[in-house]
């Protein structure tokens, strides 16, 4: 009885330890943190942001996610989120203004534009790109800017991933632009000659160049 | 025309109507607000008659005669209370 008590005890504690050990190997993820002041710049929170898209946060899978180049290009492309990111990472501090009068200092991450439209080819005669995004949201950004101010599709901020409310998998950082040229959930870049196309905010009285030292509105007598 | 203005009664019928037309602006300026910001709502709400763009617009003009009306409403309000005190002190005295 004595040592079947003992070996009771040797078991319990050799599980005991073997849990112990096991569990210790497991890594446990962290909760991201978010980067508030960058270079001596003091920077507004993931939280900052108003929700104001027009059908409310998306929620992609990143499994399931494809970034679509197509129009008028020589190499039309279907990539995944991996893809997509496996390229030159780009990070700059971009002040996004919206028409709603906030605004928001954000450090973001990720590739540039340009480098997915020379994978892509770009024919000659293109001027634009309109970005897709998934709740069926369009915006257009002419290629001369994309190119000058070098802009971003982003996929972090603050050093964060892009939560779901604020554009997972990739949002553009229109430089300079109103927030409605920022297009979040960008599921699709066209390339395409129509320098007049209005996204879904333009069709509805917003200025197209989006410039924020430029009206809000569009001029209709122009 | 100015001798309409110097009547009495019609000072404070004009002070009636700003009062009024200021609270049917409210009302405008409250709604044009959330069209800004709650769009979703209000352009379904209004059937598409009151968009986001369209709604920062009307916004946009609703402030001063908003800030007029009221200080209008106000001032001969004000006015119209202090005449009224001192007629009731010179009946008293």
């Amino acid at each position: 009885m004595h040592r079947l008590s003992s070996l009771f005890v040797v078991v319990l504690a050799a599980t005991v330890v073997l849990t112990a050990c096991s569990s210790s190997k497991v890594a446990e993820e962290l909760t991201a943190v978010e980067i508030r002041e960058y270079e001596g710049k003091e920077l507004s929170s993931i939280n900052d942001f108003r929700e104001n898209s027009i059908r409310g946060p998306q929620h992609i899978s990143q499994e399931d996610y494809t970034l679509e180049i197509v129009g008028m290009v020589e190499n039309p492309l279907s990539l995944s989120y991996e893809q997509v990111l496996d390229r030159d990472q780009f990070s700059k501090v971009v002040t996004l203004h919206c028409v709603e009068g906030w605004d928001a200092t954000i450090l973001w991450e990720g590739v540039l534009i340009e480098d997915l439209l020379d994978q892509a080819g770009v024919m000659d005669g293109a001027l634009v790109a309109i970005f897709h995004a998934e709740d069926g949201y369009t915006s257009s950004l002419p290629l001369d800017v994309i190119r000058e101010h070098d802009l971003l599709l982003a996929h972090k901020m603050n050093g964060v991933t892009l939560p779901p409310e604020r554009g997972f998998p990739f949002q553009v950082v229109a430089e300079s632009k109103w927030g409605y040229k920022w297009v979040k959930w960008v599921t699709k870049i066209e390339l395409s000659d129509d320098a007049d196309y209005r996204g879904y905010w333009e069709e509805r009285g917003y200025n197209n160049d989006g410039d924020i030292t430029g009206p809000i509105f569009e001029d209709r007598n122009r | 025309m100015t001798e309409w203005f110097k009547s009495k009664r019609n000072i404070r019928r004009i002070g009636r109507w700003c009062g009024w037309a200021a609270l049917v602006l409210f009302g405008f300026t409250m709604l044009t607000g959330y069209g800004i910001t709650q769009f979703r709502i209000v352009d379904t709400l209004t059937l598409g008659l009151l968009n986001k763009p369209s709604a920062q617009i009307w916004h946009h003009y609703t402030d001063v005669p908003l800030v007029i009306l009221t200080l209008t409403h106000v001032v001969i309000a004000v006015w119209q209370r202090l005449r009224g005190e001192k007629r009731r002190k010179v009946c008293t005295d």
